[in-house]
């Protein structure tokens, strides 16, 4: 359903963030200090992930 | 809400259907999303990209060369499915933590927001209770049946024990394991069989920073006389995964 086309179009700081918070199962303070920033920039960076992946998926049709 | 406050509670809808939010923060989300349609709206948008990242997590093999001691099975359908549910997930474990670098089994109802909702709606429940004097017992479940004992195959010589016990939907599986190698680089997986089911995967684990961990599994499968349950050990200098533990029966 070209989901791993869609996660291979993020960038690799946005495949990071949904690699740690889906399949990683950590939390979004766990992401911060893994990655050593700031709680803040991992949701923004979080959201704008999905969000971007979100459009791809819409773009392949697998999503309306 | 304040535009600053609602674009923060906008982008928690990440971790909020990802999982990861704290439980305060899942409150003041819901509490948002109440009064906020566009917010609603954005979390309908995004709501199935997880199920979707299921799709996309490879299933572990299930024919693996490197589980000799089963060479003599006759081989099933399930052997041959290469997309094969994996029928058992990790439901909770004490100390171990989900491999990151290797997707864990899919699991599409991401049980860890329902499940700290739930836990709390049950923690509201027992106060209630314990407030006008009620005691509430906790929902009989059948115990897990006499710990078997885990085989050393070979690998890092870890020990332990498996339990497991009917569940509603399946199979609990509790692993009480031992003697594990430093988590570094090192994850393990847990395959269960059936007699007449075939072989199936599980999800992994990494153990935590001790040498103990306990892990219980749930298998979307009724259990079957026979039952038998093998641990994998991957290790990042290794292209094939070991057995390392299984049971003897």
């Amino acid at each position: 359903v070209g989901v791993a086309d869609a996660l291979s179009a993020l960038t690799e700081v946005q495949r990071e963030v949904i690699d740690l918070a889906y399949y990683g199962q950590l939390s979004q303070s766990e992401i911060a200090e893994q990655l050593g920033i700031p709680l803040g920039t991992v949701k923004t960076r979080t959201f704008a992930a999905l969000k971007s992946l979100r459009a791809e998926l819409a773009q392949r049709g697998t999503l309306p | 809400v304040t535009a600053p406050d609602h674009e923060r509670l906008r982008e928690d809808l990440a971790g909020y259907v990802l999982g990861g939010l704290t439980v305060d923060e899942q409150l003041a989300l819901e509490a948002h999303l109440a009064e906020c349609t566009s917010c609603r709206a954005e979390l309908a948008d995004l709501d199935p990209v997880p199920v979707l990242l299921d799709l996309a997590a490879p299933v572990a093999p299930s024919d693996d060369p490197a589980v000799g001691d089963d060479a003599d099975e006759p081989s099933t359908e399930h052997d041959r499915e290469p997309s094969a549910e994996p029928v058992l997930t990790a439901v909770g474990s004490t100390r171990a933590q989900a491999a990151t670098d290797t997707p864990p089994a899919p699991n599409p109802t991401r049980p860890r927001r329902r499940g700290v909702l739930a836990a709390a709606g049950v923690a509201v429940a027992m106060l209630l209770a314990f407030a006008v004097g009620l005691v509430v017992a906790a929902p009989s479940e059948p115990a897990y049946g006499a710990p078997i004992a885990l085989h050393a195959v070979g690998g890092s010589g870890a020990a332990g024990t498996v339990a497991v016990r009917a569940a509603d939907h399946g199979t609990e599986v509790r692993l009480r394991l031992r003697q594990l190698p430093a988590a570094t680089g090192t994850w393990y997986e847990c395959v269960w069989w059936s007699d007449s089911g075939g072989r199936w995967s599980a999800g992994t684990f990494r153990p935590g920073p001790t040498a103990s961990t306990d892990v219980e599994l749930l298998a979307a499968a009724k259990l079957h006389p026979g039952w038998r349950v093998a641990i994998l050990e991957h290790t990042a200098d290794r292209p094939q995964p070991v057995t390392v533990l299984t049971t003897t029966t």
